[in-house]
Formats: C-alpha cells, sequence, structure tokens
C-alpha cells in the first residue's frame, strides 16, 4: 500500500507552437538512439525540456511514418520527494507502463517486490523489470527529467546497474543540471553516450533571430538581435524574458539599457516582467510558488480572498507566455518553469520576512493552506512535505503517523528520516514517540544499528514524564521494535519477554502494532517449538489483522499457522491455510507465496498427487528465483530432487543435490545442510552406496538419516538404538510429524528383526494417526519391506480400507516401474540377489546357481524374479547388462 | 603548516565569485552571504561557510539560479 503516485508526473510536457525549430539537435538526439544513454546536462534556462518534447513529437511522427520501429516514450519528472529508491523505481515502472499503453503490465512482478514488507535488492527489483522490458517488441526510450533533484547514491547505483544490462530495445535519457553520478567516463569510452551541454542548446545568433523576430513577432534589426545574443550568451530564458519585456514597448530603448547594465540578466528582466503583471497576478505568483505543482483548486486554496478564479489567472498566465507548464492535455496541472519558480520563491521569501508581524504574506500559513489541500486530496507526502515545511510539528507528526500505519511503510521513508534528522533533539524529547517513529524508519530501512540509540533517547525522554495513555503506548511501541530486532537474531526469548511488555502497555485502539506484535510472538514460540502456543498467536495475529485490514500481516501469520498445521500432521487445515494465503496475495510476488506454494507442495506429495505437487514447487522455485531468495531456491530445489528420487530419476535427484549443496555452502546458509544431507543420503541409499551414506549420515549427526542407513544395511537393532531417544523427544516436545515418522521407521526396524508383533502394533498406531489426513507417501516411500508389513497387517484385519488403498499405490508404482524401467533404481538388490546376479553374469544356468548355493531351483526362480522387476527387464541378459550399467555388479 | 581546503577544517571564510552585478537581496537566499558587487561587473558572495555540506548547498543554489561562477577563494585565519 504505497502512498498514491501523481500521473502528473509522467505526463510529456507540450511542445509549444512557436518554438525555434531546432533540427541539429534533433538530429543529434536521433542519432544518440543507438547508444545506450542521451545526457542533456546544462544549467537552468538552457531549453532542455523544450528540447526533449519538440525530439519526441518528431520521433512519434517519423515513426508512425515508417511504422515499422515503433517508440515508445516514457516520461519521468523527478522531484525532490523522489529520493527514496522505491517511490522512484515505483514511478520509473508507472512511466514505462503508461508508455506501453494501457494493457501493459510491465515491471508486475517488480512492483509487487517493492511493495513487499520485506527489504528487497534493487538488482531483484530491476532484473524483474528488465527481464519483462525484453519482451516489448519495439523500441522504449525512458527520459528522467530534472535528474539534478535525485541525490540519493542507491538510486544512481540502481541506474547504473540498469544501464550496465540495458535491453537492447531500450533507451535513457536524461535531463539534469549537474552530471549524474554514474560511471560516465566508461560509457564515453565505449561509446554509450551521447552528450548535448549548454555550449550545444544554446541559441546560434540565427536561432534567436527566428527566436525573436519569428516566434515573438519582434521586428528586430540583426545589431539588436546580435546584442541580445551577446548580454544572454545565447541564454535562452534569457532571450525569452527579454522578449516578453519587449513585448508593447519601445525595443530600441529597452535593448540599449538592457545591454549596457552589468545586473545579472535574470534580475533585470524577471522585475521588467514582473512589473508589467496587474497586483493580483503578481500576488497569485508570488503565492502559488511554494508548490511544486498545481491546478485550480489548490491555487485557490492559497489565495488571501476567494474573488480571484484560479482558472482563469492560469488561463491568462499560459496565454502570456509567464513561464507556467501544462502538466496534462485537460490543463488542469500546471508547474512553473524551474528556474522562475526559484525566483518568484526568493521573492516570496523577501517580501515574507520583511513584512513578519503584519498581516502580509506568511510562509508557514501557505504551507499549512497546501498541507492541508493535500490531505483532502489524499495526497499524504505532498501534505506531510507542505506540513513540515510549514514548521506544524503536530500536523506533521499525524500526517507521518497515518493513522496507524506509519508513512514511512508507504514510500515516505526519505522524507520521513530527512524531517526526523532536521530536528533538534528539544524537540523530539518533547515528544518521545517521535524517537520511536524515528527508530520505527530507521529499522524499515534496514539501519538497525542506529535503532536501539533512538529507543533509548525516547525512554529517556519518557523519564519523569506522566504516564498516560499516550505515554504507555509509547512504551509499549519501544518494546516492540525490540522484539522485531530481536526477531531478526532469532533471539526467542527475548521476542518473547518484549512482545509480552509491548502487549502490556500498547493501546488497545493500536491494532496495527498490536497485531504486528501477537505475529511475532507466534513466530518466537515457533522457533521454541511450543506449537500450541505458536498456533494460538497465529490465529490471534490473523482474526485481528482481519478485523483491521492489515493483509500483509494476516499473510505472514497465516504462513506460520500452516506451518505448526503441518508439524501437527493436520494436512488438510494446512492445505486451507495455504490456499487462503495465495488468495490474499493474488497476483503480488512476495516470499510468502513461496511459502505457500512449497507448503502445498510437500501436503499435495504427501497425498500422492505427485503432479499438483510438482506444479506447486516449480512456482515457489520460480517465484524464489524472482525474489533472488538463494535460501527459498534451495528449499524448492531440495524438495524437487526428493520428487525425482521418489519417481526413480536418481541420478538426476544426485546431479541438483550436488549443485544445491555447492549454493548453500557458498551462501552459509548453514540451516539448509541437514535438509540437503539427508536428501543426498537417501539418494545414495537408493544407489546402494551404503558405506557413504553411513558416513554422511554420522559427520553430520543426522539421526533419521543414520537409522535409515542401518535399516537399508539390515541392521535394525542398530537402528533402534537411534530411534528410542528421538521417539522420547518428539514425544516431550509434541512434534506430531516427527512422531509419525519415527513409529513407521520402527515398525520396519523391527519387521526386519522379524518381531512382528511389535511392528504390527506400531505400523497399525502410525496409520491410525495417517488416516486422517491422507498419508500415503510416508508409507510408500519405504518400499517394498512396507508393502509386506503392511500386507501382514491387514492379514491380521487392521484397516483394511486404508491398507488396500496403500497397497493399490504400492502397486501402481511397481506397474509405472515395469513401463517405463527407470535408470536407476526404486528398490535396491538385496545381498542374496546382487550373489545371484553375480553368478547369472559368470554364466552359470538357474540349475548350477541352486547347487551352488544350496537352495532349490524354485528359490533360484523367485530370487530372478524380484532380480528382473527391480531391474525393469524380463531377460537374463538384460538384466545383467543393467546391473553393469548401473555398477552393481 | 599546509592542509588541504575544508578535510576536517570548519568555519572557514569563503569569497565566491560570480559574473554580473547580483541585486543584494539576495542575501537571504544566500543564507546570509553577503553580496558585493565588483568594479568590473561581477559579484563577490562572502561570508563564514561552516563544512563543506553547506558550501555545497551554496553550489547548488548558484547552479538552480544559472550563475556562473568566476572563482572559489577560502580565506585563512589571521590574512
Amino acid at each position: 500500500m504505497p502512498a498514491s503516485l501523481l500521473a502528473t508526473k509522467l505526463f510529456i510536457p507540450a511542445s509549444r507552437p512557436e518554438l525555434v525549430p531546432r533540427l541539429r539537435l534533433v538530429e543529434q538526439l536521433n542519432k544518440g538512439l543507438h547508444r545506450k544513454l542521451t545526457l542533456i546536462s546544462a544549467p537552468a534556462g538552457f531549453g532542455k525540456t523544450t528540447l526533449l518534447t519538440e525530439w519526441i513529437v518528431k520521433l512519434r511522427f517519423s515513426s508512425s511514418k515508417e511504422n515499422q520501429n515503433a517508440n515508445s516514450i516514457a516520461w519521468l519528472s523527478l522531484d525532490e520527494g523522489d529520493n527514496d529508491p522505491v517511490r522512484f523505481l515505483s514511478y520509473v515502472i508507472a512511466a514505462l507502463n503508461q508508455a506501453e499503453g494501457k494493457n501493459a503490465i510491465l515491471g508486475k512482478g517488480a512492483l509487487s517486490m517493492l511493495q513487499s514488507p520485506q527489504r528487497l535488492p534493487a538488482e531483484a527489483v530491476l532484473t524483474a523489470l528488465i527481464n519483462d522490458i525484453i519482451t516489448i517488441p519495439d523500441r522504449i526510450v525512458l527520459v528522467l527529467d530534472d535528474y539534478h533533484l535525485i541525490e540519493t547514491q542507491p538510486i544512481h547505483d540502481a541506474l547504473a546497474f540498469l544501464l550496465e544490462h540495458l535491453p537492447p530495445q531500450m533507451h535513457l535519457v536524461i535531463a539534469t543540471r549537474q552530471d549524474p553520478g554514474l560511471p560516465l567516463g566508461r560509457l564515453r569510452a565505449r561509446d554509450q553516450l551521447t552528450e548535448l551541454r549548454a555550449a550545444d542548446l544554446r541559441f546560434t545568433p540565427s536561432e534567436a533571430a527566428v527566436f525573436l523576430n519569428h516566434g515573438m513577432k519582434l521586428n528586430l534589426s540583426i545589431e539588436d538581435i546580435s546584442a541580445l545574443e551577446t548580454r544572454t550568451e545565447g541564454w535562452i530564458t534569457g532571450l525569452q524574458l527579454a522578449a516578453i519585456s519587449m513585448q508593447g514597448q519601445d525595443t530600441s530603448s529597452f535593448i540599449q539599457s538592457f545591454t549596457g547594465s552589468h545586473r545579472f540578466v535574470l534580475d533585470y528582466l524577471v522585475e521588467e516582467v514582473l512589473m508589467q503583471q496587474p497586483e493580483n497576478v503578481q500576488e497569485f505568483l508570488l503565492r502559488t510558488s511554494i508548490l511544486d505543482r498545481f491546478c485550480a483548486s489548490l491555487c485557490e486554496a492559497l489565495l488571501p480572498d476567494a474573488e480571484n478564479s484560479g482558472q482563469e489567472t492560469l488561463a491568462y498566465l499560459e496565454q502570456t507566455n509567464l513561464f507556467i507548464v501544462p502538466l496534462d492535455n485537460e490543463r488542469r496541472w500546471y508547474r512553473y518553469h524551474r528556474l522562475f519558480a526559484d525566483l518568484l520563491g526568493q521573492r516570496l521569501h523577501q517580501k515574507a520576512s520583511s513584512s513578519a508581524g503584519d498581516d502580509g504574506i506568511r510562509m508557514a500559513e501557505l504551507h499549512n493552506r497546501a498541507s492541508i489541500w493535500y490531505e483532502e486530496n489524499g495526497l499524504e507526502i505532498e501534505a506531510f512535505l507542505h506540513a513540515v515545511s510549514s514548521n506544524d510539528i503536530e500536523h506533521a507528526t499525524r500526517l507521518m503517523e497515518g493513522g496507524g500505519m506509519p508513512l514511512h511503510f508507504r514510500g515516505g521513508a526519505t522524507p520521513v528520516l530527512r524531517w526526523l534528522e532536521s530536528l533538534p533533539t528539544t524537540v523530539l524529547d518533547a515528544k518521545p514517540s517521535l524517537w520511536v517513529m524515528y527508530a520505527s524508519a530507521l529499522s524499515m530501512r534496514g539501519q538497525m544499528s542506529g535503532v536501539e540509540e533512538k529507543l533509548q533517547a525516547a525512554e529517556k525522554a519518557l523519564h519523569g514524564i506522566e504516564q498516560d495513555e499516550i505515554a504507555r503506548n509509547t512504551m509499549g511501541h519501544i518494546a516492540a521494535i525490540r522484539a522485531l530486532i530481536a526477531a531478526t537474531q532469532h533471539q526467542t526469548k527475548t521476542i518473547i519477554a518484549q512482545s509480552q511488555r509491548a502487549l502490556e502497555y500498547l493501546h488497545p485502539d493500536n491494532l496495527p502494532v498490536r497485531t504486528a506484535t501477537i505475529w511475532k510472538l507466534g513466530l518466537a514460540y515457533q522457533l521454541q517449538g511450543d506449537l500450541a502456543e505458536a498456533s494460538r498467536a497465529f490465529t490471534e495475529a490473523i482474526s485481528i489483522s482481519q478485523i483491521s485490514g492489515n493483509t500483509i500481516i494476516e499473510i505472514t501469520a497465516s504462513i506460520g499457522l500452516g506451518q505448526v498445521q503441518e508439524t501437527e500432521n493436520q494436512l488438510h487445515l494446512a492445505a486451507k491455510t495455504y490456499h487462503g494465503v495465495l488468495q490474499l496475495i493474488g497476483e503480488q510476488l512476495q516470499p510468502s507465496g513461496c511459502e505457500a506454494h512449497l507448503g502445498l507442495a510437500r501436503i499435495f506429495y504427501e497425498w500422492n498427487d505427485v503432479d499438483t505437487a510438482q506444479k506447486h514447487a516449480q512456482q515457489s522455485l520460480k517465484m524464489a528465483q524472482q525474489l533472488v531468495n538463494i535460501d527459498r531456491s534451495a528449499a524448492c530445489e531440495v524438495f524437487l530432487a526428493r520428487l525425482k528420487l521418489s519417481q526413480g530419476d536418481v541420478a538426476s535427484a544426485a546431479a541438483t543435490l550436488t549443485k544445491v549443496r555447492q549454493s548453500v555452502q557458498q551462501h552459509n546458509l548453514v540451516h539448509q545442510i541437514p535438509e540437503v544431507i539427508s536428501a543426498q543420503v537417501l539418494t545414495l541409499i537408493k544407489l546402494n552406496n551404503l558405506s557413504e551414506a553411513a558416513h554422511l549420515a554420522e559427520k553430520q549427526e543426522l539421526p533419521f538419516s543414520q537409522a535409515r542407513v542401518y535399516l537399508a544395511q539390515r541392521d535394525p537393532s542398530a537402528a533402534l538404538t537411534v530411534l528410542r531417544p528421538l521417539r522420547k523427544q518428539a514425544e516431550a516436545k509434541g512434534e506430531a510429524d516427527k512422531y509419525l515418522k519415527i513409529i513407521i521407521l520402527q515398525a520396519c526396524a523391527h519387521h526386519t528383526n522379524g518381531e512382528t508383533s511389535e511392528a504390527i502394533q506400531l505400523i497399525r498406531e502410525a496409520m491410525g494417526l495417517a488416516e486422517p489426513n491422507g498419508f500415503i507417501r510416508i508409507f510408500v516411500d519405504e518400499g517394498l519391506p512396507m508393502a509386506h508389513l503392511l500386507s501382514e497387517a491387514a492379514a491380521q484385519g487392521t484397516m483394511p480400507n486404508y491398507v488396500s488403498k496403500l497397497l493399490a499405490v504400492f502397486e501402481a508404482e511397481a506397474q509405472k516401474d515395469d513401463l517405463s524401467p527407470s535408470q536407476q533404481l526404486v528398490d535396491p538388490l538385496s545381498e542374496r540377489e546382487i550373489e545371484i546376479l553375480n553368478l547369472i553374469a559368470s554364466g552359470l544356468k538357474n540349475k548350477e546357481i541352486a547347487e551352488q548355493l544350496v537352495i532349490s531351483l524354485n528359490t533360484v526362480l523367485y530370487h530372478n524374479k524380484n532380480i528382473y522387476s527391480k531391474l525393469g527387464v524380463n531377460k537374463r541378459t538384460l538384466a545383467v547388462a543393467k546391473a553393469k550399467e548401473i555398477n552393481l555388479i | 603548516m599546509f592542509y588541504s581546503i575544508g578535510t576536517m577544517k570548519e568555519h572557514i571564510h569563503y569569497l565566491i565569485k560570480i559574473k554580473n552585478h547580483l541585486n543584494t537581496h539576495w542575501g537571504d537566499w544566500f543564507d546570509g552571504l553577503t553580496i558585493t558587487k565588483t568594479a568590473d561587473g561581477n559579484t563577490i558572495l562572502s561570508g563564514v561557510i561552516v563544512d563543506q555540506a553547506a558550501l555545497h548547498s551554496v553550489f547548488k543554489k548558484i547552479r538552480d539560479l544559472g550563475l556562473t561562477i568566476i572563482s572559489v577563494n577560502p580565506q585563512e585565519k589571521g590574512e
């Protein structure tokens, strides 16, 4: 929910009909299109914007004529408020979309990344945007006007990144009063830069002649034109002001006194121009000069009486060419030519300070009126900026607090921080909640180091103040921010202590902070393994956020709840929760979307709907990659590897896992390593490489993996020894998901050990837990031994429906293997089978094998049948070939 | 002792020479710098500038008015 964007900033200023055609410059701009960047760098008043609008008209005309190399133009007029990277990039995306037309969805992914509550690297946002731009068939030109107003290094860096990776169909144009913080030298050296500077832009004598005599219809001699050109040095604004001053005057005496003066051209001419205006127009110009842009109703809000019609005066100004620039086609919004606005502003300032005290113009009053107008019209950042300029701390504070959702969470972090930095500590001390907002805005920017200092200042300022509702709420907010800092460092005890303190002190109506705090509490309990408390906190956070419409918290708390439900084996509930999250997120790109898809992938896999599981996992992976989230990408890849493994594609599962392990180690994602290694152990078991599997499981201290290796090594007692303490632990912590896994492994171990009754008893318990939530794969993935155990359980009349459902899946798996023999084995050969295979390979007949092993011929044939089925073949010769192929013999 | 301008030292008195005569009422705009017209038709902005950031803000104002800088000179104490 960013503060609203102003459409007028995206409007390409109208090209004036009377202007001087500047064909040589247009030609240079055209030639520059095949380079990456065009830089128009010159002081104020050199006609940078005007030149660009003339060029754009011609560019559109020529491309509609040729109709092959269409150009679309994205325009962005920057102002000081755009020094926030989020706001800047949001505007760039809006400008590109406006250029591409109604149905354009450029940068949709990038935009949702900008709106995400988590801070994402600008490179990720730009990469998503660049990938969208690459799909555009035609050329797109992005114009950034008044770039000198950008002073934030991260924005220069983002632009440098964009230039470095600029798609071939994109061209960037920057108009600025000073050279931007971009690697211009490198661009020049690579011939990727076209430059137009003051010397190129100034009017030549012949252009001055066309302008004065043709454009402004003055009948001047060559000498007069030359004198004016010399005096103004071809400076376009100077010539324009001179021309306006000469309208209806004796031109030769004007030129004589003007060229004879040493006065600064502007001083001289602005006075001339202003003095010619009626008093009410002068007043209008001065008062509205505080506005970056204006419409009639906003101007009227600043005028002393309601008699002056804003609309009429604006029409008059446009008609008399008084440096106003329309910002839309309907002639609703205008701005002054920047230089003219500065001059008017200076005069206003002078007048206000000389008339201080009496009923003349008061600056604060004007800004206050502007702030109120903007607030009433829903433009909060502009309202805030004017409240700051009017020095109205109460009003600025109220706008910053934004009724619970502070402005710095809605694209206003830069102006908010700039204001708070500018306030004297005495002001902050008098209003401790300002210190807390300061800390909140810093933490939102990721500048964690400064946060605690501000919180302590707030506490110091609160000391000795009466503990009224406001003070208590501020104290609660301090604790809430401390809990947030602790959450970034996974310090569960601190999160819980600070969150509880926050909830005690926060005002009951302060729902945004309360909800976020309850969510954090849930997170801490989840980290601690206290599932009941976690579930309670998440549920509460969700229900409050639904009431207060706080979608961000509703989404993140739902993810937490879904994960808790999975841990409790409540697969149906968890799936419902995750589907709810996806509905809330809609088309946005958010880390929570990755989590929900991956959770659904796990659940559908457990339900043996492998196709749906795969779709969700791939969706999750795609999102994680778009978000450049290596941690989530790794989690998705591990899941997909396990999916491949279950489908018998061991080789590609192993390859994926090797790749993921490298990436995880390279990025130091320590918490992902156990997941990756467990999957690798499973792969090694499938490949019958038990010694390596045992080595890995032991080295990484993964008890589950160790138990599996022991089972594969036919050492059930060792497996049981490992599983016993694990089971106690899971029981103590109430970890239902682990408990179920453990008793299934225990059942397998007892079964292998020949302890059938223990095995049946355990599998019965497991089925009882698993059936209500439709578990399938947790049994099927244990392979043939599990099939045998289940058959025996069925024979004893245990849950016949569930067992036959599970056995049907075993059957289908086996058939699938027959139809498409996979390269690797789902079910490893037993040692006896390998022994027999070796004898077959050495050329012995079945009867000879029976004799050598002292078993019956029937037993040999039984083993052969199993060997063929496991290898997916139907002949002895093929079995030998296959076994050699996968290095079994 | 030699020192480079403005690295550490603060509150330096500056003389900034600007092309053409500037009206004295621009003094407010330039945060109280003194405006003096010179005989050769130019203007000197002078006054104490607290640090480099403040100096750059003056340059920005000069830039935004489209004025031309001729020279910038810091004056050492005792000069």
